[in-house]
This record gives structure tokens, sequence and C-alpha cells, in this order.
């Protein structure tokens, strides 16, 4: 067993196959003797996030070695229950997003991503730009320059 | 009325946004013009109507048929004038089930809404469904904007209630509503398409020549009904099958479909084309000016066909491509695009009918020496595509692809020919790539105290929104290209990020000079919304994104590119490794050989399926690319034999596909060897090609000397697939296995005379790096042979030997006992 502790004091009992979907955590495990003993700080990630990476690595503890995709990258998330489980609110999801990059738990990082990629879609850009909190910088001008050159891919 | 229900399927006829949401500035240079013709309104007798309600007045009828029509979801794309307009025009009709709504054959008047019920689209004979229509789908579109007959009959499988508009009615709705009639015209030509395909694969023939007819509506918009040209009574003949024990669909079989005749391209009026010319002088003689070096490069060949019509359609279609933005006749670019003759291909024949062919064979290679035009007369003679008895259940998946939108064909293709291995890698994100190698082994990082763990870089990093600009990019990652390039227009650090990676010019402090290491452009993919790149677009994408940036540029199936297309190409292609035109049919050799001197890191191309391209484009690249070693040319038919007339040039390729290249001949294999005993001497040239993969599946013209000279000069292949080469013996291939030693993966399915259970033994005995295996289909190949190479397997992996008939189940079971994958129908070799 491995003993976590996050961001918030609070402390987490996993076992090490669970812990081992970090890649951050396996290295450390190894690397470092009487894991058991000692928890491990984990400083970035907070108690309610901890809980949704833990969920999501007992889940998928027993998946086999995913053999690497041909073709395009897509934002399609194929697993039913890895939809349920993006189904959150938006500052968990960049939090979660955060803790699997700083774990190194590929398979939720990109889960993560995907989710973020399918909110892009379909919105316009004044909608995106009100998600993400960013300012449009272009002048009017050059608003009117890339508009002309995005005529082909903008949605209708 | 017999009907093979194995066939029928549900459609959803979807008219995505990408059909609809393309600007009208764009469709003003790209949609149809139509006519606008008196047409009489008057019903085919052969049409049936049980009970018939025909209004031009809209108030007869009923509400809720008006507003179930309006609410069909590409209405709601169209300009919101159109249903009504519509509506003006439409005339409802009633039919029982079984009722002929449209014959084949017959004169083409009206296009057809389904407000309610459903359709089949079948066979003139009613034997063949090729698919279903159901509420709020359209048909008989096709015969109305290409005036031509009727290609296929619609028979109502329910009772239906249909919208009726007649083809004048239907031209002056077009002109109105240009968004519409483009989004129509592009499923009628997707549709066209595949109904081709389906009927080839069947054996039958389209009797409906698209080219020809397309040009009509632009010589004149008066004589309508002269140009209304029936095809259908003399020539429905099926095409002769000869066939042993195949599968029509076994390998490669999407790129079958495509697989265009073109000797057919002769059909094209060439009085219209010149026509075409006198009016567009100016344009002409610009074009010869700017390409005076190319046209140079280009005139040999003309010289050498010129006794056949296919160059004339060459030399022709330069002009007419300079045309395209014309207002005047932006049909032409379909010309182009749809200028040849789709045809299954053959692949086994039986041991008289290859006696004969070598024959035939033979005399084309006599001829060849006589004149060089000879090899490409000979693909005519080759007879038909093959129908299977008991492909039943191979149509039936065929079938679901009939009027789904032609897509749904590519993504086979895709699976099959694009060699994407190296697109993801670059989206990977510096942080990140160390997150993806680390799935497998990673890296042991030495962390000796807790406390010395070190934060990511990322951490550090600046935000963009409510992520790190790193990892923002990464959810950008996984949008295709369409959205990624949609969302450069949120800030100047999103531009960035998207396209040039230069923020030298962003203002935000924030910002400024932040060293973005590989903008998402670094590899675009283009292939997933086909019908919206053209040359412009192509152009727009790659100036926002600049020259040195792009890696990798993935095209294919973007039919509406040409050579104007290659320019813009150019002038962005310095860092370009990986080119891929696969189905970018349209690019002829002067837009190749410009942009071969512009790409001088290229590493892998695909040419696939580039119909119009022949060697001096391929020589072109070898010489002026020198890092090029990957080369797909599948169906590439104007390439001859003549192409490996310096074998220096291919001595660098590892891998070369060419696949189905029906106009390579033993003689270009003996060119390799010939060249390589020359040189012999000389210590600076190396005495062998580099060639580690080599797909010469469907070549079935190539005989042992071919493959005997492949041995001696290609002594580092891994991999190589004969597959259909059936006129292989087991001499060659013998050579094959004992000189190649480093063979991993040999693909021999449907060689059917070479590989026997004395092979099988060779095999085990000398092909100690093999790990794949197959013969399917080869019936000389009996349980011994499988023993023997249970008992030296060494390396072997997977066989395939379906199709097997001399091969037990017991000898199947052996194998899988002793770990060997069965395969079935996989692909052996990708490229």
């Amino acid at each position: 067993m491995v003993k976590l502790t996050s961001s918030d004091g609070q402390e987490f009992t996993i076992s090490k196959e669970v812990a081992y979907q970090s890649v951050l955590l396996k290295n450390m495990i190894e690397d470092v003797l009487d894991s058991e003993e000692n928890p491990i700080p984990l400083p970035n990630v907070s108690g309610p996030i901890l809980v949704k990476v833990i969920e999501y690595a007992t889940h998928h503890k027993d998946d086999p070695v995913k053999p690497p995709v041909d073709g395009p990258r897509t934002s399609e998330i194929v697993d039913e229950w890895d939809k349920e489980f993006m189904n959150i609110d938006q500052g968990s999801l960049y939090e979660l997003i955060l803790a699997a990059n700083y774990l190194d738990i590929k398979d939720l990082l990109d889960l993560g991503c995907k989710t973020v990629a399918n909110m892009i879609k379909g919105k316009k850009v004044e909608e995106l730009r009100k998600l993400f909190n960013i300012q449009n910088d272009f002048t009017p001008e050059e608003e009117e320059q890339i508009k002309k050159e995005n005529a082909w891919c903008e949605e209708h | 009325m017999t009907k093979n229900n194995n066939n029928s399927m549900k459609i959803v006829t979807d008219f995505s946004d990408e059909s609809l949401s393309i600007d009208s500035k764009i469709l003003n240079s790209s949609s149809v013009s139509l006519p606008s013709t008196p047409n009489n309104d008057t019903d085919s007798p052969k049409i049936k109507h049980t009970r018939t309600n025909s209004s031009t007045d809209p108030n007869t009828i009923p509400a809720d048929l008006i507003s179930s029509f309006q609410a069909h979801p590409w209405f709601a794309n169209a300009e919101e004038t159109f249903s009504n307009d519509l509506i003006q025009v439409i005339h409802i009709r009633y039919y029982s089930i079984g009722d002929t709504i449209i014959r084949e054959g017959t004169k083409a008047k009206a296009m057809f809404f389904i407000i309610k019920g459903v359709v089949e689209v079948t066979s003139e004979d009613d034997e063949i469904v090729y698919a279903e229509l159901g509420k709020g789908c359209f048909f008989g579109e096709i015969g109305v904007l290409f005036q031509v007959a009727r290609t296929t009959s619609i028979v109502a499988k329910t009772k239906c209630i249909i919208a009726r508009i007649t083809a004048s009615e239907f031209y002056e709705l077009c002109e109105k509503h240009p968004k519409v009639a483009k989004a129509i015209h592009d499923e009628a030509v997707d549709r066209y398409t595949n109904l081709k395909t389906q009927k080839e694969e069947r054996g039958k023939k389209l009797n409906v020549n698209l080219n020809e007819n397309m040009l009509s509506p632009l010589k004149s918009v008066t004589s309508d009904d002269d140009l209304i040209v029936s095809t259908t009574s003399t020539t429905n003949k099926r095409i002769s099958t000869i066939n042993v024990d195949t599968e029509p669909f076994n390998s490669n079989n999407s790129l079958k479909n495509e697989d265009n005749e073109t000797n057919s391209i002769n059909t094209i009026d060439t009085n219209t084309i010149n026509e075409q010319n006198n009016s567009n002088d100016s344009l002409e003689i610009n074009i010869n000016i700017e390409n005076a070096s190319e046209e140079e490069l280009h005139s040999p060949k003309i010289v050498i066909n010129n006794d056949n019509n296919i160059s004339m359609l060459d030399s022709s279609v330069k002009v007419i491509e300079q045309n395209t933005p014309n207002p005047q006749n932006p049909n032409l670019g379909f010309i182009q695009r749809y200028s040849g003759r789709r045809r299954a291909s053959v692949a086994v024949w039986a041991d008289d009918q290859l006696s004969k062919l070598q024959q035939n064979i033979q005399n084309q290679l006599n001829n060849k020496e006589k004149s060089p035009t000879g090899l490409s007369s000979f693909s005519s003679q080759i007879p038909s595509p093959i129908n299977k008895k008991d492909n039943s259940s191979a149509n039936s998946s065929q079938a679901s692809s009939v009027y789904s939108s032609l897509s749904s064909i590519s993504k086979d293709k895709e699976s099959i020919y694009s060699n994407k291995q190296s697109m993801d890698s670059n989206l990977c994100l510096s942080n990140s790539s160390v997150i993806s190698e680390s799935t497998g082994v990673s890296p042991k990082k030495k962390i000796l105290k807790l406390s010395d763990i070190n934060m990511k870089k990322i951490e550090n990093q600046p935000y963009l929104g409510p992520l790190p600009i790193d990892l923002m990019k990464r959810c950008i990652s996984f949008l295709d290209y369409k959205n990624q390039f949609r969302i450069r227009r949120i800030s100047k650090i999103f531009n960035s990020l998207i396209t040039n990676g230069d923020t030298s010019k962003i203002e935000d402090q924030k910002w400024k000079d932040y060293n973005i290491e590989e903008p998402l452009s670094v590899s675009i993919d283009l292939s997933t919304y086909p019908k919206l790149i053209n040359d412009n677009v192509l152009n727009t994408i790659l100036t926002a994104c600049g020259d040195g940036i792009i890696v990798n540029l993935d095209l294919h199936r973007c039919w509406g590119i040409t050579d104007k297309g290659c320019k813009a190409i150019e002038k962005t292609g310095s860092e370009i490794k990986h080119l891929n035109l696969l189905d970018s049919w349209d690019i002829t050799d002067n837009g190749l050989i410009a942009l071969s001197t512009k790409l001088p890191n290229l590493e892998s191309i695909d040419l696939s399926n580039c119909r119009k391209i022949t060697n001096v484009s391929v020589i072109s690249l070898l010489q002026n690319c020198p890092k090029l070693s990957k080369l797909s040319l599948s169906y590439c038919k104007n390439l001859s034999s003549e192409l490996f007339s310096n074998s220096l040039i291919w001595r660098k390729v590892k891998q070369l596909n060419l696949q189905r290249c029906t106009g390579i001949f033993d003689a270009g294999f003996s060119i390799w060897k010939e060249q390589i005993n020359q040189e012999k001497d000389d210590p600076l040239i190396p005495d062998f090609f580099r060639l580690k993969k080599l797909n010469l599946s469907d070549c079935s013209f190539l005989t042992d000397a071919a493959i005997n000279n492949i041995a001696e000069t290609c002594l580092e292949l891994e991999e190589i697939s004969l597959s259909f080469c059936c006129a292989l013996t087991e001499e060659c291939i013998f050579n094959l296995i004992t000189k190649c030693k480093e063979l991993k993966v040999l693909d021999l399915n449907y060689c059917g005379l070479a590989v026997t259970d004395d092979i099988c033994n060779t095999i085990a005995k000398e092909c100690k790096n093999l790990v794949c295996l197959g013969f399917r289909g080869c019936i000389q190949v009996t349980d011994e042979g499988i023993k023997v190479l249970v008992k030296n397997k060494s390396k072997l992996k997977k066989i395939n030997c379906s199709q097997c008939s001399n091969i037990s189940d017991d000898a199947r079971k052996l194998l899988e006992n002793n770990g060997i994958e069965l395969l079935n129908n996989q692909l052996l070799i990708n490229f």
C-alpha cells in the first residue's frame, strides 16, 4: 500500500497497483524505500481532485496496455464510464488536467484534454473567449481579415 | 420482383455542416451554374401513380407536410427563404408500395424530396437494391443536375409522400440558393461516384457519361432537350467475368473502387474543349509563359502519346484548370475530377487465361519496342471486374456505402494507405512527450529524496485561459485541423499557437516573444473535410502558417486540389517531410515537377491514385528531394517501365508502393539488374538497392523475370507483397526467399501457382526472420506444408492460409496451438 497526502493535508492509502497508473508515483515508489511508512506529499493536488484521480486509476487499473492508435487524433471519448467520469464542473476539469499532467497519467490527461476539445467544438469564437476568459486583442481590421480567411471553416 | 435484401440498407443522408457551411464567396467560384431552361413538365408514361395530387399552390399542401418538410435539419442550414421558395414549386405526389417513381434510363425531368415513406434505389431490373432512402432525403438529382438519363430506378418501399420539383424550377431555385445548389451538387457527385463503383462491382456499367454531359450545359443554355443523352439502350452488357476462387474485395478493395481506366477519358468532347480554349486564349498563353520550363519537361510525354486521345485531354486539362475560377463555367472543375471510368480490378486468372494473358503481355512488349505507347493501350484489353457467386455478404457491406458520403469509403482507405505513424508524434508537446514515452519503459528518474521532486516545467508556464499554454495546446491538438484553424480567431496568441508560432507582434507582454516551440500547424491534416478544401482554401491556410513550419501535410482525398494548390505548397514547403496527396487526382506533372524543387526535406510522399501523373513527376521528385525514401504510387497507371530507366535515383528508396501500377512491366525491373551489372566495377555506387518494403500487389502482369530481378538487387528487402500477382511461379519465389535473408513479411495471397508445399519447406528452412506469411487462396498448399512450417517456425507469428481448400481444420489448429495467429483478410503490409 502507498500513502499520499494532498495539498490540503488529507491522507489517502491506495494499493501500489493503483498508484502505478501514475508514472510519477511509480518512479517515486520504486526509487524511494519505505513509501508505505512515509506518505508521499502531493502539494499540487487538492483532496477532492485526488479523490477523482484515485477513482479513475482504480477503475482503469486492470486495463490492458493499449496499442498505439493509428489514424488521426480525435477528441472522441469512446468509453462510457470515462464520459460519465468527466461530467464535472469546469474548475474541477482544469484542476484534474493539471493533476493528471503532474502525476503523469497519460490516459487521464488525454481524457481531460479531449473533454476540453469537445467543449471548444461547436462554440462560436465569442463564446470561447468568454469560456476561457480571453481578451480579443485583434484590431478591427485584423479581425476582419482573419474572419475573411476563415470563412471556409466557420460553422453556421 | 426478386430482391436481394442483403444488399439493402438504411440510409442517413447527412448534410452535415461541411457541405452547407461553405461561405458563399467560395461558392461563387465552385458552385454549379445551372442552365435556366424551359422544360416541359410532362410525366414519363412509365411512372404510375395510384393517386396524384399535383399543385404549385402551397395552400393545397397539408400544413403538417410543410412543417415536417421545413423541420428537416438541412433546411435549417439553408437560406431562410429556401424552404418557402421550394414549397412554392413543389408538387406533392402519393405513391403506393411497389410503384416505380423513376425508372433507370428514362429522361430526367424532375427531382424529388421524400416527405414521408421509404424508397428503394434499385437497378433497372429491380434485382439489386443499392440503397434505401427515407424521410428528408432527396433523389433524382443526378439526372437533373448533369442532364443525363436516370442512373437508377426508384421504387416505393412503403407508401410514400413525395415532393416533386421539375428540372427547370429546380434550376431557378438553385440560382437563388447557391448553398443548397452546392450541397445537392456535391451529394450528387458523391452518389454518382459511389453508384458507379457499386454497379461496377456487380459487373455492370453505369451507362452515363458524366463528363460529356456536364460539359453540355456550358455549351448552350437553350437547346436543353438536345443535351439530354440517353445511353442505356444499347450498351448495358454485363462485362464478362473470369474468376477462379477469389474474393473481389480481398485486400485493398477501396482503392479498386477508384480504379479509373484511362481509356474512357477519350469520350470527352474535344470540340467542346476547344471552344473553351478559344474563349480563354489569353489565359492559356499566360500559363505557357509561366510554366515554360515545366512545359519543356512535359512535352516529351505529349509527343510520345500523341496517337492517344489521353494526351489530348491531358493538354486540354491544363487549360480547364486555369478556367475553374471563371464563374461562367464552374462545372469544369468536376470534369477533371470525374474524367475517368472506374473499374474493379482483375485478380486471378484460370490457367488457360493466364497463358493468353502472358501472350498478350508478350505482344504488348513487342509492340512497345516499336512504339512507346503500346503499353497504355494494353489496359483496355484486360477484361472485367470480378464477381463472385458468394459475395453477397461482402456486397451488403459494400452497399452500405452506396448513398452515404464518399468519406465512408475513404475511411477504409485511410487504414490501408495513410501513413500516420509520424503524425502523432509531432503533436506531442515538449513536456508530454515524456509522458507518452513513459507508458512503456520509462527512463528511470532517480529521485533520492522526496523533497528533491522537481516541479515540471509546465507549472512555470504562463496560463492561456484556464490552463498552462502547453496543456491548452494539447487540448486543441485533439481537434481536427478545421476546428483548430477556426479558433485562431480567439486572440493573437491563439493564432500564433495554431498557425505560425510567431509571437513577436503580440502586444500583450505575457506573450510577446514567448517561445512557442512547435505551433500546431507542424502537422496539418485536411483530409477530414475534403469537401471544404480547394486551392484557395489551401493557399489561405498555408499562407497563414508561412514557410518553415509545416512538417506533415496531409491532403489525402482533397480532390479539389490542383496544380495551383501545389504552388501554395511550394511557398511553404521547406520543412515538409511527409506529404500525402493520395486521391488528389487533379494534380498533374506540371504541379509536381515545380513542387519537387521546393521540398528539400521531403522524406515520404503518397501520390496514390493521382491518376494524371507520369514518370517525369516521380523522377523529378527523386532527383530533387535528396531525403526522399518512401513513395506510394499505387494506382498511378500512367507510370511505365521507363520509370526505372535511371535506377541510380532509386537506390535510396526504402519503401515503395506500386500496387496496381498497371503500366509497369517486367522490363522496368530488368533495368535494375542491368544497371547494377554495368556499374559493378564502380566502387562509388552501391551494388544493390536499399529497398526494405515493396508492395507489388495487383501488379498482375508481372512474371517471374521481375521478381527474380528484385531478388537479386534488393538484398535488404524485409517486406514484400505480391498478392494477386497470379502469373508468378515457384521458381521466382524460391529465388526471393533464398536471396532476401531479411524477409519479415511475405504476402503471396492468391499467388496460386507459386505457393506449394515445397515452397513452404523452403520458407521454413531459409526465412529465419519471417514473422508474417500470407498465401490465402493458394490451393496447392496442403497440411504437409503447414506441418513443416510449424516444425521450423522460428519467428513466424502470423499466417494467412484462409481459402486454402487443401488445408484441414486440424492443420489450422496445429498452427494456433503453436502460437501462430491465423489471419484472414488483414493487410500484411501497411503503407
